[in-house]
């Protein structure tokens, strides 16, 4: 399966939020704990400043110190606090403590983090307490902590970081994949746009503009290169589509001269000699050469879309009819059948028509099987008319339906060669069926039964 | 009747001039527009035929200027292109008719037959060659004293033969015309038309005498202008 871009952008941005959550909590966890230690400390001490006025309760001490930290976030510390009086402590257990830690002397010198509040580590029994205590009465109140409860306090608040982090997590996926598909429907605009031109833009229509103001300034460019391109294939087209056309007309003049020279050696040679016999096969020649001539040409004009047509009403049931009258008398050995409405008329090209249901009748004839049959249907449709014919054929090629319009075209090579024709009738009955907004297609049964129907008017897809 | 052939090309003249002088014409070739323009109104001719791709003056331009200076000469068109707006405009500068490139002679011929019975006030329903005579309303052909009737497509293919007779006809030719085809639909149509038209109009004949179609083998069918007695 094929990447979508959308989706490429999301895995990429969540990707990339994973990986900064990871590298945040690395670097949290691995560079900060000083820098932690270090505002704990601060928090202590402020905590001890601000409370030392009520240290002789206890209980009032340490809702201080809760009270006075309700919006830090170590306010949770205060719970582990033990409150060393030189009168004696809260409970014998913590007095013990307090005396241990009297006993001992600091690791190192105090440490001055506030005004008037210093604090020191002691090592207890092989535990670290943090003691602060007033720097003007150092024998006087201490407040201890153990730095086993610092770094739990800190293991949990970290634990709770990480639940917060889980919890907000799909949220936050859901915030991305909005997010993603916002933005990639913005760079997405202006290329639809282009899109849109680009699904309009056929070779009939090249030399027209791209009209399209882009959403965003940054596509300015781009539209320009895309509209450059847009010219040197209409010219190139333009020049493709001329050379068809003046070819074409610069082969009528000889063909006139070599014509109208055949037709009169032809008249003048013996009646029947075996000279006039040749020549009359010379000019069936040059009269095919300009068959050919004729159709390139009006080729070219339906490339380059100027095909003069003189539009009319025309009752193409009628048209329809004389083309099974005489096919019936052309082709004694097809049995030819017909199921025509009557009174359906087209505004179109009498002549054009004529060529767009001969070709298609001549293609029914030339694929046709031995001892065969065409079956040519006209019916009313509700804005217009349709029209099939159906022949059998034999050694049809997979490709066909999808073939069969291309210039030149004539089937399985291998069949046609005893065929007459060009390969252009088809490509010419389509153009034809174009100019008058209609649509040609060609169907392949199972059994082998090729079906070309026109349909008026084109079905819009 | 005299023509003035306006052609800049030598070769389509040559032929054009030959098979117009063998229907009977005479033709005095000119080959670029201002010569053309002069001998136009220098007078003494009875139709022009005019190209319209010349040198010097294009063929539209010399029939307009022709008409400023009053000629109303009849003019047929004669060009490479022929696209409708083309035949629009040599319609509207009064051209009495257009014929586009590649043509045969012998459709050059008919048309002119066409304008010289219109200016001879001649029944332009009234087709007659030799003994036989072609009623297009009523689609009949009058031969040998008898009037048969023809069905359309039997009909155009005499009218069609009859419009150059001596003239050779090869099959595709007929078809192209009588039919409207320019493909081969690989049939005998045209075989056995002719076999029907001959069928009908021998019919109430004696022994021998035939109606003037005429099957050159190999090349095609041609109407003589005068009746042939087989012996």
């Amino acid at each position: 399966m094929r990447n979508s871009l959308r989706w490429k952008i999301f895995g990429n941005i969540v990707l990339a939020v994973f990986i900064i959550f990871m590298v945040n909590r690395i670097i949290a966890q691995r560079l900060t704990p000083a820098a932690v230690r270090s505002s704990i400390k601060e928090y202590i001490a402020s905590s001890v400043e601000a409370c030392k006025d009520v240290a002789e309760n206890r209980d009032r001490f340490l809702g201080c110190a809760l009270q006075n930290s309700e919006d830090v976030i170590y306010g949770g510390l205060a719970r582990h606090y033990i409150l060393c009086l030189p009168e004696g402590s809260f409970s014998t257990e913590q007095s013990t403590i307090c005396n241990q830690i009297r006993g001992v002397t600091s690791d190192d010198t105090a440490e001055l983090v506030s005004a008037s509040v210093e604090i020191s580590e002691h090592k207890v029994n092989g535990e670290i307490w943090f003691v602060a205590n007033l720097k003007s009465n150092p024998a006087g109140l201490m407040v201890a902590t153990r730095q086993f409860d610092i770094d739990n306090y800190v293991y949990s608040l970290w634990n709770l970081r990480a639940q917060v982090v889980t919890f907000t997590a799909p949220f936050i996926i859901i915030c991305l994949l909005i997010l993603t598909w916002y933005c990639s429907s913005l760079i997405m605009a202006p290329i639809r746009q282009i899109e849109e031109a680009l699904k309009k833009l056929s070779s009939k229509n090249l030399d027209q503009p791209i009209d399209i103001v882009p959403v965003y300034k940054e596509f300015d460019n781009f539209i320009a290169v895309f509209e450059l391109l847009r010219i040197r294939l209409n010219e190139s087209f333009v020049q493709a589509r001329r050379f068809a056309g003046d070819a074409s007309h610069e082969l009528k003049t000889p063909l006139t001269i070599l014509r109208g020279n055949a037709e009169r050696v032809i008249a003048r040679l013996p009646t029947g000699s075996e000279e006039q016999i040749r020549m009359r096969s010379v000019a069936d020649e040059v009269e095919r050469l300009i068959e050919i001539t004729e159709k390139l040409l009006l080729l070219s004009s339906a490339d380059a879309n100027i095909i003069q047509h003189d539009m009319k009403e025309v009752s193409i049931s009628n048209v329809i009819g004389q083309l099974v009258l005489d096919s019936q008398i052309f082709q004694s050995k097809l049995n030819i059948t017909s199921e025509l409405q009557q009174k359906i008329f087209w505004n179109c090209d009498q002549n054009l028509i004529n060529q767009l249901f001969y070709n298609l009748y001549t293609n029914a004839v030339k694929y046709n099987i031995e001892d065969g049959w065409i079956k040519i249907k006209l019916v009313k449709t509700d804005h217009g008319f349709e029209f099939a014919i159906s022949n059998p054929t034999t050694n049809l090629p997979d490709d066909l339906a999808k073939k069969a319009f291309d210039r030149f075209y004539r089937g399985d090579s291998s069949r046609t060669r005893d065929i007459d024709g060009l390969g252009l009738g088809l490509s010419l009955a389509q153009e034809i069926a174009r100019v008058h907004g209609s649509e040609l297609i060609m169907e392949v049964s199972t059994e082998n039964i090729v079906t070309l129907r026109l349909s008026y008017p084109a079905n819009v897809v | 009747m005299k023509i003035l052939l306006i052609e800049d090309e030598i070769k389509i003249a040559e032929f054009t001039i030959l098979g117009l002088t063998s229907a009977g014409f005479k033709v005095t070739h000119v080959s670029n527009g201002a010569a053309g323009l002069a001998a136009m109104l220098e007078g003494g001719f009875d139709l022009v035929i005019l190209d319209v791709m010349l040198p010097a003056l294009n063929g539209f331009e010399v029939l307009e200027k022709a008409r400023e200076l009053g000629s109303k000469i009849p003019v047929i068109f004669l060009t490479a292109k022929g696209e409708l707006p083309n035949r629009l405009k040599g319609f509207e500068m009064g051209g009495d008719d257009y014929i586009s490139k590649p043509f045969f002679v012998e459709e050059l011929v008919a048309r002119l037959k066409a304008i010289k019975a219109r200016k001879n006030n001649d029944d332009p329903d009234e087709i007659v060659v030799g003994e036989v005579c072609l009623k297009k309303v009523s689609n009949r052909v009058a031969w040998q004293g008898t009037s048969t009737l023809l069905s359309q497509r039997e009909f155009s293919l005499v009218e069609f033969l009859m419009r150059s007779p001596g003239h050779i006809y090869s099959r595709q030719e007929i078809l192209k015309h009588v039919w409207a085809i320019s493909f081969n639909p690989e049939t005998n149509v045209v075989d056995v038309y002719i076999q029907r038209i001959r069928k009908k109009l021998n019919r109430n004949q004696p022994e021998g005498i035939e109606f003037p179609i005429e099957t050159i083998r190999g090349v095609g069918y041609r109407f003589c202008s005068e009746s042939k007695v087989s012996s």
